[in-house]
């Protein structure tokens, strides 16, 4: 990676408060330049893939994904799926953020190669710490190395 | 005695080289002379004798007188003489006499008894012209011997004499014992061998073998006893050595010989073997003697006796010929054939008669030998068995006679034949064996057996217990059943022997018998006895005392009863199985149940007939063999599809009925209808799953508006501090809506959870008017965003409940309206198709439509697909609940994007 390429964060997530949340923390820090904000998992995976309504926009590849569980028509576990399924997507990063704190959504999580499982926490001021240390941690870390 | 000479009787060469030595080491001079005074041994005679005296013509003549003095003197019988010869010289000599005959002289040479006259030998060296020194030195080469040597000499002398003597005599005497024993040797008449023990090789034969076998002294030794041998088996090199081993191990050997002579010529002969010591040697005496003319005569009277054997034996009898003497007995071929034995098996030998004759039976033979011997009887006769080879025995018939006695009429030989009676004895056996049997297994018979004629007249009575009889023995005899027994007994009683006069028997007729101690019952089994016919049949009649079967046949009989009274009384469907499989027995719940009567289900497993699926019915065939193998009961279920549709459950038991041998004779199913189980089991199960599902998706969707209630408060306070207000409104109104959102899930979920438990009762409800009421009060949403709906007219009536059911309709009409997308004509037909046999509702709309893979998913709980439009995801949970507690099925019909959606459900129940 090289240091002066623009950072891109995928954001999935459903609830826009919740994205707003995210959204608003990443920007206080910020930690990337850009943020992609989709609400459902068929979206993202053809965001990834450039197809169906990304076709025109090309291939995207982010340099982290936050991944919300409950999404509508295709869930979040099958979105990390198929993305470390798929020899050119499985580099991602996937950072599953998600209210669940159920032992079997993280089993499977990690079960499908997700590289962090983060439970959103109820008070803001920890939500805002635990976004900006994931940030450093997956993108201006990693980037040093 | 015979004549010898000396130089027969000693070693002359072994002698020579003793005297030799006695030469060299005493300058000895000896000689030793036969009786023709021929020199046998000579040693160390002097050189003034053999250069000068004894060569020289005149002196010879001399030496020669003086010899013969000394030998006149020897043979005059003096024992020693010693002479001092004319020319001055001294010999002596002793005779050599053995056993008392003179057969020679021993000699002791020249020596001096004295110093010699030297002079006298110089005169006399010139006396015959010898050279005088060389002379002179010979002459002092002589010994002088003092007279005392002289005497020990000749001791010497005698003794070597002695010696000689005795040496010759046993000598002689050997060489007289050799020449006797050849004489004898040599004057039999039979041809004598001498073999070597050890190798069998000729060493010596006799005159009369040269004349017998035609081979002379020095030809016998460089043959084998082969060649003097037909060579035709038994009469072989390696047989005759067998017999030479025989002989040295053991005794004599006496055997015949076929033998050879040198030109080819065959004879009979007996050979007698004998072991020997002679010389040293172990060797063996083979004596043969010719006994070709014993044999002719032997062979002619063989050929004579065979012609009347023969014919005997071509008659079926063996023959035996016995020779009282030597206890030899010629035992005929067909005579050892009718026991399985071979000639050598069986060796013509009075014991090996006696070896196999039964033991019980030679006694009595060998009193009947004694009798005939005695002349008690005139011929002897015998029944008796023999061991065969093969371990049976066979009778035989044994007679013989005695054709020759000696003087004092004591029997010389006995002849006779043996005829195999095995079959007639056998016959007899089995006849005796027959009789026996037949009485003990009358005496073993426990029920009273009679032996009545046709009219019912008692003939003969075995009875084991008396009790059992109606009258006594003796006052049954001569009478008939009807005088004896009571009237419906005594015509039972006739027709079962009418019944066996006709049928030739009867079985299972029973008769029934008062006794003082109560009645008793009789099963009356009769045969009409072989070879009696017509007025003269009779009959044979077992009769059985049954009482106390038939008691536990009643006892039986009743508990049965029993049985079957609560089997057939038993709700639940019951079934026994052979140990085929087949039912063998259903009782009435089970033809209710299946509605078939008991006999069509009978005899056929549990798939012949259609009661039950292939699968279930192979189940049921699985456990009914598990209990037949194990014995043990066992267990399982089966769900089929009854006729009205329902799926029915049954909990089968199968227990094992067990036979005399212990085993599972049949298997008794009793099967228990838990269809009702089931369903609570069922339902249980369901809403525990659910219940489940519920909590985890319940905590996910109320912890979400929780987060963004409280984070958002954290915001706003955190905005208010650094005084930054213009989010806060907006932040608040996120706040405002979540707890909205929060309420209305909250809403929801109590309503879901109402459906399963708050259900009123169906009633009849016109959907057509139910359709009506939704579009009333949903009028202003409709107007508001502009939907037109319409409805199928002639909706029908079905039993549901009413509420319920609105809301589900009211919940699709919603749905509709909510998702209707960008349409700007949104249009909902409210309807009703019929398709199989179901009546099917329906709600369509032109909205944007659903993808099929969704179709599924979109009933779940929580599960949304669009989060633009605000909703808690809970509605068409709630709507597929109460279709389903109505006993019908919802589902979305959609090819896709832009294709609009039609929710289907029935209603049932």
């Amino acid at each position: 990676m090289l240091t002066d390429e623009p950072l891109t964060i995928l954001l999935v997530e459903d609830n826009h408060d919740h994205a707003e949340l995210v959204l608003r923390t990443m920007a206080d820090f910020s930690v990337a330049n850009t943020i992609v904000h989709l609400e459902d998992g068929e979206a993202a995976l053809d965001y990834l893939h450039g197809r169906g309504t990304y076709a025109e926009v090309g291939h995207h590849l982010p340099h982290l994904m936050l991944l919300d569980l409950r999404l509508p028509k295709v869930s979040g576990l099958e979105v990390l799926k198929q993305i470390k399924q798929d020899r050119k997507l499985r580099a991602l990063p996937v950072v599953v953020l998600t209210t669940s704190d159920a032992e079997r959504d993280m089993a499977k999580a990690y079960e499908y190669h997700a590289n962090s499982y983060l439970t959103k926490p109820v008070d803001f001021c920890e939500f805002s710490r635990m976004l900006k240390d994931l940030g450093f941690y997956w993108l201006a870390w990693n980037r040093q190395l | 005695m015979i004549n010898y000479s000396l130089e027969e009787l000693i070693d002359v060469r072994k002698f020579q080289e003793m005297l030799d030595s006695l030469n060299e080491v005493f300058s000895l001079t000896t000689a030793l002379l036969d009786k023709e005074s021929k020199v046998l041994i000579a040693s160390g005679w002097q050189d003034v004798c053999t250069k000068y005296h004894r060569v020289n013509p005149v002196i010879k003549e001399k030496c020669w007188e003086s010899d013969g003095y000394i030998f006149k003197c020897l043979n005059e019988g003096n024992s020693t003489v010693t002479y001092k010869c004319p020319m001055g010289l001294v010999d002596s000599a002793t005779p050599v006499v053995i056993d008392g005959k003179h057969v020679g002289n021993f000699f002791i040479g020249q020596f001096f008894l004295e110093e010699p006259d030297l002079d006298c030998f110089r005169n006399q060296a010139e006396e015959y012209g010898f050279d005088k020194e060389d002379y002179l030195s010979a002459v002092a080469k002589v010994p002088i011997f003092t007279p005392d040597q002289l005497s020990r000499n000749l001791a010497f002398v005698r003794n070597l004499t002695e010696f000689i003597a005795e040496a010759g005599l046993e000598r002689l005497k050997i060489i007289e014992s050799e020449h006797r024993f050849q004489a004898i040797f040599d004057s039999v008449n039979d041809a004598i061998f001498l073999l070597d023990a050890e190798t069998g090789e000729i060493v010596g034969v006799n005159a009369a073998m040269t004349d017998m076998f035609g081979f002379t002294r020095d030809e016998a030794r460089q043959i084998s006893v082969g060649t003097i041998s037909s060579g035709v088996a038994p009469f072989t090199d390696e047989e005759a050595l067998g017999h030479l081993r025989g002989t040295v191990e053991g005794d004599q050997q006496i055997f015949e010989w076929h033998a050879r002579r040198k030109d080819g010529v065959l004879f009979w002969s007996e050979m007698s073997m004998r072991k020997a010591h002679i010389a040293s040697r172990e060797l063996v005496v083979a004596t043969v003697r010719d006994i070709s003319e014993r044999k002719r005569v032997e062979e002619e009277l063989r050929t004579s006796e065979y012609r009347w054997k023969f014919a005997l034996e071509g008659s079926g009898q063996g023959v035996w010929d016995w020779n009282l003497l030597s206890g030899e007995v010629q035992y005929s071929k067909l005579y050892r054939e009718m026991l399985g034995y071979s000639e050598a098996e069986f060796p013509n030998r009075l014991e090996e008669w006696e070896k196999r004759v039964h033991p019980k039976d030679k006694a009595s033979a060998l009193e009947e030998h004694r009798l005939h011997f005695e002349n008690e009887t005139p011929a002897y006769v015998t029944e008796h068995r023999l061991r065969c080879k093969d371990g049976t025995w066979k009778w035989v018939l044994s007679r013989g006679m005695v054709f020759s006695r000696d003087a004092e009429g004591k029997p010389l030989r006995m002849i006779g034949t043996h005829t195999d009676i095995t079959e007639r004895k056998s016959a007899e056996e089995t006849i005796r064996r027959l009789n026996a049997d037949l009485s003990a297994t009358l005496q073993a018979i426990p029920d009273p057996l009679y032996e009545v004629d046709r009219n019912g007249t008692y003939l003969n009575v075995w009875a084991q217990n008396p009790d059992l009889l109606a009258q006594k023995n003796e006052l049954l005899l001569g009478r008939t059943v009807a005088e004896v027994l009571a009237p419906d007994a005594a015509e039972i009683a006739l027709s079962v022997i009418r019944e066996a006069d006709a049928k030739g028997y009867s079985y299972g007729k029973v008769i029934s018998i008062d006794f003082p101690d109560g009645t008793r019952w009789f099963e009356q089994s009769v045969s009409k006895k072989a070879g009696t016919d017509g007025p003269d049949a009779s009959f044979i009649v077992l009769a059985r005392d049954i009482t106390e079967r038939r008691r536990m046949e009643d006892a039986l009989a009743a508990r049965e009863q029993e049985f079957r009274a609560m089997i057939e009384n038993a709700p639940d469907p019951i079934f026994r199985y052979d140990r085929e499989c087949n039912r063998i027995y259903v009782n009435p719940a089970t033809e209710q149940l299946s509605g078939m009567p008991a006999s069509s289900m009978l005899g056929s497993t549990p798939g012949d007939v259609k009661l039950l699926p292939d699968s279930e019915a192979a189940k049921i065939i699985r456990c009914i063999r598990q209990v037949l193998e194990t014995g043990l009961t066992t267990e399982n279920e089966v769900e089929f599809v009854a006729e009205n549709g329902a799926k029915r459950y049954f909990l089968n038991r199968f227990a094992p009925e067990c036979g005399k041998d212990g085993n599972a004779a049949s298997v008794l199913l009793i099967s228990r209808d838990i269809t009702a189980l089931k369903q609570i089991e069922k339902e249980l199960q369901d809403k525990n799953s659910e219940l489940e599902r519920f909590a985890y998706t319940v905590s996910h969707d109320l912890k979400s508006p929780l987060i963004t209630i409280k984070s958002f408060s954290g915001s706003i306070k955190s905005d208010l501090a650094s005084g930054r207000y213009d989010r806060i409104e907006k932040d608040l109104n996120r706040i405002s809506v979540a707890a909205d959102k929060m309420a209305d899930l909250l809403d929801d979920l109590l309503k879901l959870s109402r459906v399963g438990h708050v259900i009123n009762t169906p009633e009849p409800v016109d959907m057509a008017k139910l359709v009506h009421d939704v579009l009333k009060n949903m009028a202003g949403t409709f107007k508001e965003n502009h939907v037109q709906v319409s409805v199928q007219p002639g909706l029908p009536t079905v039993s549901c409940d009413r509420r319920r059911i609105m809301e589900v309709v009211q919940n699709l009409l919603e749905n509709a309206v909510k998702y209707r997308g960008n349409q700007l004509v949104p249009c909902i037909l409210v309807g009703l198709r019929e398709e199989a046999g179901r009546q099917v509702f329906f709600v369509q709309d032109n909205g944007p439509g659903i993808d099929p893979k969704f179709h599924e998913n979109i009933f779940g709980l929580f599960n949304r697909l669009n989060t633009q439009v605000p909703g808690t995801g809970i509605g068409l949970a709630l709507v597929k609940r109460i279709i389903e507690v109505h006993g019908g099925s919802i589902w979305v019909e959609s090819d896709g994007l832009g294709t609009g959606s039609t929710f289907c459900f029935t209603v049932r129940g």
